[in-house]
Protein backbone atom coordinates (compact mmCIF):
# COMPACT_ATOMS: atom_id res chain seq x y z
CA UNK A 1 0.00 0.00 0.00
CA UNK A 2 1.41 3.42 -0.92
CA UNK A 3 2.05 6.14 1.66
CA UNK A 4 -0.77 8.21 0.18
CA UNK A 5 -3.15 5.30 0.56
CA UNK A 6 -2.01 4.70 4.13
CA UNK A 7 -2.60 8.35 5.04
CA UNK A 8 -6.02 8.24 3.41
CA UNK A 9 -6.85 5.10 5.33
CA UNK A 10 -5.68 6.68 8.58
CA UNK A 11 -7.89 9.69 7.91
CA UNK A 12 -10.85 7.40 7.33
CA UNK A 13 -10.07 5.57 10.52
CA UNK A 14 -9.90 8.83 12.51
CA UNK A 15 -13.16 9.98 10.97
CA UNK A 16 -14.79 6.75 11.95
CA UNK A 17 -13.46 6.84 15.51
CA UNK A 18 -14.56 10.44 15.88
CA UNK A 19 -18.04 9.38 14.94
CA UNK A 20 -18.04 6.75 17.67
CA UNK A 21 -16.98 3.74 15.64
CA UNK A 22 -14.57 1.18 16.99
CA UNK A 23 -12.79 -0.04 13.91
CA UNK A 24 -11.84 0.92 10.38
CA UNK A 25 -14.12 -0.35 7.68
CA UNK A 26 -13.22 1.61 4.57
CA UNK A 27 -10.37 -0.80 4.16
CA UNK A 28 -9.62 -3.64 1.84
CA UNK A 29 -9.91 -7.16 3.13
CA UNK A 30 -6.18 -7.27 3.58
CA UNK A 31 -6.26 -4.09 5.64
CA UNK A 32 -8.98 -5.50 7.81
CA UNK A 33 -6.99 -8.65 8.33
CA UNK A 34 -4.05 -6.53 9.42
CA UNK A 35 -6.21 -4.35 11.58
CA UNK A 36 -7.68 -7.36 13.31
CA UNK A 37 -4.26 -8.07 14.77
CA UNK A 38 -4.00 -4.63 16.37
CA UNK A 39 -4.87 -4.32 20.08
CA UNK A 40 -8.59 -4.03 20.58
CA UNK A 41 -9.95 -0.85 22.09
CA UNK A 42 -12.25 -2.25 24.75
CA UNK A 43 -14.47 -3.86 22.21
CA UNK A 44 -17.29 -6.05 23.30
CA UNK A 45 -17.18 -9.68 22.36
CA UNK A 46 -19.73 -9.10 19.64
CA UNK A 47 -17.96 -6.11 18.18
CA UNK A 48 -14.73 -8.04 18.03
CA UNK A 49 -16.37 -10.47 15.69
CA UNK A 50 -17.39 -7.90 13.14
CA UNK A 51 -14.11 -7.06 11.35
CA UNK A 52 -13.28 -10.71 10.92
CA UNK A 53 -16.65 -11.40 9.41
CA UNK A 54 -16.51 -8.47 7.08
CA UNK A 55 -13.14 -9.68 5.93
CA UNK A 56 -14.38 -13.22 5.43
CA UNK A 57 -17.28 -11.99 3.39
CA UNK A 58 -15.08 -9.57 1.46
CA UNK A 59 -17.53 -6.79 2.22
CA UNK A 60 -16.47 -3.16 1.95
CA UNK A 61 -18.49 -0.32 3.39
CA UNK A 62 -17.83 3.40 3.10
CA UNK A 63 -16.86 5.25 6.31
CA UNK A 64 -19.98 7.39 6.34
CA UNK A 65 -22.37 4.53 5.78
CA UNK A 66 -20.53 2.56 8.47
CA UNK A 67 -21.38 5.14 11.08
CA UNK A 68 -25.01 5.01 10.21
CA UNK A 69 -25.17 1.30 9.89
CA UNK A 70 -23.35 -0.03 12.92
CA UNK A 71 -26.47 -1.89 13.92
CA UNK A 72 -26.76 -3.14 10.36
CA UNK A 73 -23.31 -4.65 10.53
CA UNK A 74 -24.16 -6.48 13.70
CA UNK A 75 -26.52 -8.65 11.74
CA UNK A 76 -23.62 -10.25 9.93
CA UNK A 77 -22.78 -13.19 12.14
CA UNK A 78 -21.58 -16.66 11.21
CA UNK A 79 -24.19 -18.08 13.54
CA UNK A 80 -27.39 -16.06 13.69
CA UNK A 81 -28.21 -17.60 17.03
CA UNK A 82 -25.20 -15.78 18.49
CA UNK A 83 -27.26 -12.58 18.42
CA UNK A 84 -30.74 -13.84 19.12
CA UNK A 85 -32.11 -10.39 19.87
CA UNK A 86 -31.65 -9.37 16.25
CA UNK A 87 -32.06 -12.58 14.35
CA UNK A 88 -34.89 -13.63 12.03
CA UNK A 89 -35.09 -16.70 14.27
CA UNK A 90 -36.82 -14.45 16.85
CA UNK A 91 -39.94 -14.62 14.77
CA UNK A 92 -39.94 -18.39 14.94
CA UNK A 93 -39.97 -18.32 18.74
CA UNK A 94 -43.28 -16.53 18.78
CA UNK A 95 -46.51 -18.46 19.13
CA UNK A 96 -47.95 -17.40 15.81
CA UNK A 97 -49.48 -19.20 12.86
CA UNK A 98 -46.98 -19.90 10.10
CA UNK A 99 -48.50 -17.30 7.81
CA UNK A 100 -47.98 -14.61 10.44
CA UNK A 101 -44.40 -15.70 10.94
CA UNK A 102 -43.84 -15.41 7.20
CA UNK A 103 -45.32 -11.91 7.19
CA UNK A 104 -42.97 -10.91 9.99
CA UNK A 105 -40.02 -12.40 8.17
CA UNK A 106 -40.94 -10.42 5.05
CA UNK A 107 -40.97 -7.28 7.18
CA UNK A 108 -37.63 -8.31 8.66
CA UNK A 109 -36.16 -8.59 5.17
CA UNK A 110 -37.58 -5.23 4.16
CA UNK A 111 -36.75 -3.23 7.28
CA UNK A 112 -33.98 -4.88 9.24
CA UNK A 113 -31.97 -7.27 7.16
CA UNK A 114 -28.53 -6.56 5.75
CA UNK A 115 -29.37 -8.15 2.43
CA UNK A 116 -28.29 -5.85 -0.39
CA UNK A 117 -31.33 -6.57 -2.55
CA UNK A 118 -33.74 -6.56 0.40
CA UNK A 119 -36.56 -4.57 -1.27
CA UNK A 120 -36.65 -6.81 -4.33
CA UNK A 121 -36.40 -9.96 -2.24
CA UNK A 122 -39.16 -8.82 0.13
CA UNK A 123 -41.38 -8.11 -2.86
CA UNK A 124 -40.70 -11.54 -4.35
CA UNK A 125 -41.40 -13.39 -1.08
CA UNK A 126 -44.54 -11.33 -0.61
CA UNK A 127 -45.67 -12.33 -4.09
CA UNK A 128 -45.06 -16.00 -3.28
CA UNK A 129 -46.87 -15.55 0.02
CA UNK A 130 -49.93 -14.18 -1.74
CA UNK A 131 -49.89 -16.89 -4.38
CA UNK A 132 -49.88 -19.55 -1.69
CA UNK A 133 -52.52 -17.85 0.44
CA UNK A 134 -54.86 -17.50 -2.54
CA UNK A 135 -54.98 -21.26 -3.00
CA UNK A 136 -57.06 -22.98 -0.28
CA UNK A 137 -55.29 -26.27 -0.95
CA UNK A 138 -51.87 -24.84 -0.14
CA UNK A 139 -50.07 -24.73 3.19
CA UNK A 140 -48.12 -21.63 4.15
CA UNK A 141 -44.55 -20.96 3.09
CA UNK A 142 -42.30 -22.72 5.60
CA UNK A 143 -41.14 -19.95 7.98
CA UNK A 144 -38.18 -22.07 9.10
CA UNK A 145 -37.06 -22.50 5.51
CA UNK A 146 -37.42 -18.77 4.88
CA UNK A 147 -35.53 -17.92 8.05
CA UNK A 148 -32.64 -20.19 7.04
CA UNK A 149 -32.59 -18.57 3.62
CA UNK A 150 -32.43 -15.08 5.14
CA UNK A 151 -29.58 -16.08 7.42
CA UNK A 152 -27.71 -17.61 4.51
CA UNK A 153 -28.02 -14.41 2.48
CA UNK A 154 -26.94 -12.27 5.40
CA UNK A 155 -23.87 -14.41 5.96
CA UNK A 156 -23.03 -14.47 2.25
CA UNK A 157 -23.47 -10.84 1.28
CA UNK A 158 -21.59 -11.02 -2.00
CA UNK A 159 -24.23 -13.07 -3.83
CA UNK A 160 -26.37 -11.69 -6.63
CA UNK A 161 -30.13 -11.55 -6.37
CA UNK A 162 -31.36 -15.08 -7.13
CA UNK A 163 -34.54 -16.38 -8.68
CA UNK A 164 -36.65 -17.43 -5.71
CA UNK A 165 -39.43 -20.01 -6.02
CA UNK A 166 -41.19 -22.53 -3.81
CA UNK A 167 -40.92 -26.30 -3.80
CA UNK A 168 -44.06 -28.44 -3.76
CA UNK A 169 -43.77 -28.41 0.07
CA UNK A 170 -43.48 -24.62 0.03
CA UNK A 171 -39.87 -24.47 1.06
CA UNK A 172 -37.67 -21.76 -0.41
CA UNK A 173 -35.63 -22.62 -3.49
CA UNK A 174 -33.10 -20.07 -4.70
CA UNK A 175 -31.43 -20.33 -8.07
CA UNK A 176 -28.46 -18.55 -9.57
CA UNK A 177 -28.36 -19.48 -13.24
CA UNK A 178 -26.82 -17.67 -16.16
CA UNK A 179 -26.42 -20.61 -18.57
CA UNK A 180 -27.03 -24.36 -18.65
CA UNK A 181 -23.46 -24.84 -17.41
CA UNK A 182 -23.66 -22.10 -14.80
CA UNK A 183 -26.42 -23.23 -12.52
CA UNK A 184 -26.53 -23.22 -8.71
CA UNK A 185 -29.86 -24.02 -7.06
CA UNK A 186 -30.55 -24.59 -3.38
CA UNK A 187 -33.56 -25.77 -1.40
CA UNK A 188 -33.52 -24.43 2.16
CA UNK A 189 -35.09 -27.05 4.37
CA UNK A 190 -36.81 -26.21 7.65
CA UNK A 191 -34.27 -28.16 9.71
CA UNK A 192 -31.26 -26.09 8.64
CA UNK A 193 -30.02 -28.38 5.92
CA UNK A 194 -29.94 -27.61 2.22
CA UNK A 195 -30.23 -29.61 -0.97
CA UNK A 196 -28.12 -28.14 -3.73
CA UNK A 197 -27.56 -28.69 -7.43
CA UNK A 198 -24.57 -27.36 -9.34
CA UNK A 199 -24.01 -27.45 -13.11
CA UNK A 200 -20.57 -26.01 -13.85
CA UNK A 201 -17.94 -26.18 -16.62
CA UNK A 202 -15.46 -29.00 -16.20
CA UNK A 203 -12.15 -27.63 -14.98
CA UNK A 204 -10.01 -29.34 -17.62
CA UNK A 205 -12.51 -29.43 -20.47
CA UNK A 206 -14.79 -26.38 -20.26
CA UNK A 207 -17.00 -27.75 -23.04
CA UNK A 208 -18.12 -30.49 -20.68
CA UNK A 209 -20.50 -29.88 -17.81
CA UNK A 210 -19.97 -31.23 -14.31
CA UNK A 211 -23.30 -31.90 -12.62
CA UNK A 212 -23.32 -32.34 -8.87
CA UNK A 213 -25.89 -32.44 -6.14
CA UNK A 214 -25.80 -32.97 -2.41
CA UNK A 215 -27.10 -32.22 1.02
CA UNK A 216 -25.30 -30.08 3.55
CA UNK A 217 -25.88 -27.64 6.38
CA UNK A 218 -26.84 -24.09 5.52
CA UNK A 219 -23.62 -23.01 7.28
CA UNK A 220 -21.36 -25.18 5.10
CA UNK A 221 -23.21 -24.68 1.82
CA UNK A 222 -20.73 -22.22 0.36
CA UNK A 223 -17.80 -24.34 1.55
CA UNK A 224 -19.20 -27.09 -0.62
CA UNK A 225 -20.17 -24.87 -3.52
CA UNK A 226 -17.19 -22.55 -3.84
CA UNK A 227 -14.71 -25.19 -5.10
CA UNK A 228 -17.05 -25.62 -8.07
CA UNK A 229 -16.65 -21.92 -8.88
CA UNK A 230 -20.28 -20.98 -8.39
CA UNK A 231 -19.17 -17.50 -7.34
CA UNK A 232 -17.97 -16.95 -10.91
CA UNK A 233 -21.59 -16.41 -11.88
CA UNK A 234 -23.46 -16.10 -8.58
CA UNK A 235 -21.50 -13.29 -6.93
CA UNK A 236 -21.60 -9.57 -7.47
CA UNK B 1 -54.13 -48.55 -20.76
CA UNK B 2 -52.79 -47.84 -17.28
CA UNK B 3 -49.04 -48.22 -17.04
CA UNK B 4 -48.47 -48.20 -20.77
CA UNK B 5 -45.36 -46.25 -21.89
CA UNK B 6 -46.14 -43.21 -24.02
CA UNK B 7 -44.56 -43.10 -27.50
CA UNK B 8 -41.25 -41.25 -27.66
CA UNK B 9 -42.52 -38.86 -30.31
CA UNK B 10 -45.53 -37.79 -28.23
CA UNK B 11 -45.79 -34.89 -25.82
CA UNK B 12 -46.92 -34.23 -22.28
CA UNK B 13 -47.86 -31.01 -20.52
CA UNK B 14 -47.07 -30.10 -16.94
CA UNK B 15 -48.99 -27.43 -15.04
CA UNK B 16 -46.48 -24.97 -13.52
CA UNK B 17 -47.99 -23.05 -10.62
CA UNK B 18 -46.90 -19.41 -10.19
CA UNK B 19 -45.00 -20.30 -7.03
CA UNK B 20 -42.61 -22.39 -9.17
CA UNK B 21 -42.56 -20.08 -12.16
CA UNK B 22 -43.14 -16.56 -10.85
CA UNK B 23 -41.97 -14.90 -14.03
CA UNK B 24 -43.82 -17.29 -16.30
CA UNK B 25 -40.71 -19.37 -16.93
CA UNK B 26 -40.73 -22.90 -15.49
CA UNK B 27 -37.92 -23.66 -13.04
CA UNK B 28 -36.69 -26.89 -11.53
CA UNK B 29 -39.32 -26.52 -8.82
CA UNK B 30 -41.98 -26.90 -11.52
CA UNK B 31 -40.86 -30.49 -12.04
CA UNK B 32 -40.17 -31.52 -8.45
CA UNK B 33 -42.22 -34.27 -6.92
CA UNK B 34 -44.41 -33.78 -3.91
CA UNK B 35 -43.07 -35.88 -1.02
CA UNK B 36 -45.15 -39.05 -0.95
CA UNK B 37 -45.84 -39.02 -4.68
CA UNK B 38 -44.41 -41.76 -6.86
CA UNK B 39 -44.33 -39.83 -10.10
CA UNK B 40 -44.70 -36.39 -11.63
CA UNK B 41 -48.24 -35.78 -12.90
CA UNK B 42 -48.49 -34.71 -16.53
CA UNK B 43 -51.08 -34.86 -19.30
CA UNK B 44 -50.61 -36.82 -22.54
CA UNK B 45 -51.43 -34.35 -25.29
CA UNK B 46 -51.77 -36.77 -28.22
CA UNK B 47 -54.39 -38.71 -26.25
CA UNK B 48 -56.96 -36.18 -27.44
CA UNK B 49 -56.29 -36.77 -31.12
CA UNK B 50 -56.58 -33.10 -32.00
CA UNK B 51 -54.65 -31.23 -34.69
CA UNK B 52 -52.47 -28.95 -32.59
CA UNK B 53 -51.20 -28.29 -29.09
CA UNK B 54 -53.52 -25.33 -28.55
CA UNK B 55 -56.53 -27.59 -29.06
CA UNK B 56 -55.00 -30.38 -26.99
CA UNK B 57 -54.37 -27.99 -24.10
CA UNK B 58 -57.93 -26.74 -24.27
CA UNK B 59 -58.98 -30.29 -23.46
CA UNK B 60 -56.37 -30.58 -20.71
CA UNK B 61 -57.75 -27.44 -19.06
CA UNK B 62 -61.16 -29.08 -18.99
CA UNK B 63 -60.11 -32.34 -17.39
CA UNK B 64 -57.25 -31.41 -15.09
CA UNK B 65 -58.11 -31.58 -11.39
CA UNK B 66 -56.22 -28.51 -10.29
CA UNK B 67 -57.01 -24.88 -9.59
CA UNK B 68 -55.32 -23.21 -12.52
CA UNK B 69 -53.94 -19.81 -11.56
CA UNK B 70 -54.33 -16.89 -13.94
CA UNK B 71 -50.57 -16.47 -14.17
CA UNK B 72 -49.75 -20.19 -14.18
CA UNK B 73 -48.31 -21.95 -17.21
CA UNK B 74 -48.36 -25.27 -19.00
CA UNK B 75 -44.93 -26.53 -20.03
CA UNK B 76 -44.82 -28.94 -22.96
CA UNK B 77 -42.22 -31.71 -23.09
CA UNK B 78 -41.40 -34.31 -25.72
CA UNK B 79 -41.44 -37.77 -24.12
CA UNK B 80 -38.36 -39.19 -25.83
CA UNK B 81 -36.34 -36.04 -25.34
CA UNK B 82 -36.97 -35.98 -21.59
CA UNK B 83 -35.96 -39.60 -21.16
CA UNK B 84 -32.86 -39.35 -23.33
CA UNK B 85 -31.68 -36.01 -21.95
CA UNK B 86 -31.81 -37.13 -18.34
CA UNK B 87 -30.14 -40.45 -19.14
CA UNK B 88 -27.34 -38.81 -21.11
CA UNK B 89 -26.68 -35.86 -18.85
CA UNK B 90 -27.32 -37.09 -15.34
CA UNK B 91 -24.60 -38.52 -13.11
CA UNK B 92 -26.11 -42.02 -12.87
CA UNK B 93 -27.56 -42.88 -16.31
CA UNK B 94 -30.99 -42.43 -14.78
CA UNK B 95 -33.71 -44.03 -16.89
CA UNK B 96 -37.02 -42.24 -16.56
CA UNK B 97 -40.24 -43.63 -17.97
CA UNK B 98 -43.38 -41.78 -18.99
CA UNK B 99 -46.45 -43.93 -18.37
CA UNK B 100 -50.15 -43.53 -18.93
CA UNK B 101 -51.94 -43.14 -15.56
CA UNK B 102 -55.59 -42.44 -16.49
CA UNK B 103 -58.23 -41.78 -13.88
CA UNK B 104 -61.99 -41.34 -14.07
CA UNK B 105 -61.91 -37.58 -14.54
CA UNK B 106 -58.77 -37.29 -16.57
CA UNK B 107 -58.15 -39.99 -19.17
CA UNK B 108 -54.99 -38.21 -20.40
CA UNK B 109 -53.34 -38.24 -16.97
CA UNK B 110 -49.83 -39.66 -17.12
CA UNK B 111 -46.71 -39.74 -15.00
CA UNK B 112 -42.97 -39.29 -15.30
CA UNK B 113 -41.52 -42.11 -13.20
CA UNK B 114 -37.99 -42.82 -12.03
CA UNK B 115 -37.05 -40.09 -9.63
CA UNK B 116 -37.87 -38.98 -6.13
CA UNK B 117 -38.68 -35.73 -4.38
CA UNK B 118 -35.03 -35.23 -3.39
CA UNK B 119 -33.69 -35.65 -6.94
CA UNK B 120 -33.66 -31.94 -7.63
CA UNK B 121 -31.09 -32.35 -10.40
CA UNK B 122 -33.56 -34.44 -12.44
CA UNK B 123 -36.11 -31.65 -12.15
CA UNK B 124 -33.47 -29.13 -13.25
CA UNK B 125 -32.54 -31.24 -16.28
CA UNK B 126 -36.19 -31.62 -17.30
CA UNK B 127 -36.48 -27.83 -17.24
CA UNK B 128 -33.82 -27.66 -19.93
CA UNK B 129 -35.95 -29.56 -22.45
CA UNK B 130 -39.19 -27.59 -22.12
CA UNK B 131 -40.28 -27.09 -25.72
CA UNK B 132 -43.08 -24.61 -25.27
CA UNK B 133 -45.13 -22.85 -22.62
CA UNK B 134 -48.82 -21.91 -22.76
CA UNK B 135 -51.04 -19.92 -20.41
CA UNK B 136 -52.68 -22.05 -17.75
CA UNK B 137 -56.05 -20.48 -18.53
CA UNK B 138 -57.62 -20.11 -21.92
CA UNK B 139 -56.32 -16.87 -23.51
Amino acid sequence: MSLVDQVALLEEHKKYLAAGGNFATGATSQDLAEFKEAPAEKLTEQENKIPRLIWVAGLRVSPTSDVESDSRLKYIFPDPLSDPSKSPFDVLDEMLPDKEKVRKLINFIRNKSTIQFAPALAARIHFLYEVVEEDPDEVSISPESLSNFICFLQNTPNLKYPDVVLTPSNEIRAQWRTAPNRHFAVVFLPNGTTRYVIFTPNLRDPDRIDRLSGITSVYTLMDRAEPHRVLDWASL
Amino acid sequence: MKGEPLPDQDHVSRYCAPKTAPDGQPTGASFMLDPGHDFLSVNWLEYFDLPDQQAQLTQVRRVIRLNLAANGKFAVLNVGEVVNYVRENGPDNRLLSVLHEPNDDDPSHSGIHGYGFEDDWVADLITEVVQETYPAREP
